[in-house]
């Protein structure tokens, strides 16, 4: 069975409640994406996290499609990662 | 029958409506100070995490807030190459945020060198990740 936003907005009840309930979550700060960018930037530019990263002892790991991405990283990097971990791997 | 029909459109619809910026990660924080090293200890190891087919990073952050509380950075990426359900691109040059989602691929004509393009866009930016701590160590 397919899930879509059309099971929901073909009926009259539930699509009045989506749309009250979206008016209702949606404060003056609204959900905000890019809040990712800004914790990412942040990371990146931390004074105190490159001092005590040890870049010559990294390890690369992935999930699914990410588990090959992390196999191919390895097998192109052999020299710059220690070990690498594939969580359920998307091989075939 | 019907009871369970009024618990469907009484519940179904309103989980669709739960934005993820309401999910907290136990113990994951934007603002945190880095643990001290210990006696004998000069650094942290390095584990980069990429996510799966249509998800992000922040769908490990229970396991990268682990992790990181056991002595690891740990960095997981959000991949820009559309695999990712949404990813939010920084425009070079400016300040705007591009935001990228997931998208399908065409089934009709189905390019089978796609995943393959994806998995190599994938593997560069780990790498980028790893070289932007490089980069990181060198300035501080």
């Amino acid at each position: 069975m397919r899930y879509d936003a059309a099971m929901i907005t073909n009926k009259p009840v539930p699509t009045l409640l989506l749309i009250l309930l979206t008016i209702s979550r949606s404060p003056s700060q609204p959900f905000s994406l890019s809040s990712t960018c800004k914790a990412r930037i942040l990371v990146l530019s931390h004074p105190e996290l490159g001092k005590v990263t040890d870049e010559s002892n990294a390890v690369v790991g992935g999930f699914s499609f990410g588990g090959s991405t992390a196999g191919l990283v390895a097998v192109e990097n052999q020299d710059k990662y220690k070990a690498a971990v594939f969580v359920d791997g998307w091989w075939r | 029958m019907w009871q369970i029909t009024l618990l469907y459109w009484f519940t179904v619809p309103f989980l669709f409506l739960i934005p993820l910026a309401y999910a907290k990660v136990p113990r994951g924080y934007t603002d945190a100070t880095v643990k001290p090293l210990e006696e004998g200890e000069k650094t942290y190891p390095l584990l980069i995490f990429s996510h799966g087919l249509s998800g992000t990073g922040d769908e490990h952050g229970l396991m990268g807030a682990t992790l990181a509380l056991r002595g690891y950075v740990v960095a997981f990426p959000h991949h820009s190459d559309l695999s990712s359900s949404l990813c939010d691109v920084i425009v070079p040059g400016s300040s705007k945020v591009q935001h990228k989602l997931y998208k399908h691929p065409d089934f009709h004509n189905y390019d089978l060198d796609l995943r393959q393009g994806q998995c190599e866009w994938r593997a560069d930016e780990v790498e980028e990740v790893r070289r932007r701590g490089q980069t990181a160590h060198r300035q501080a």
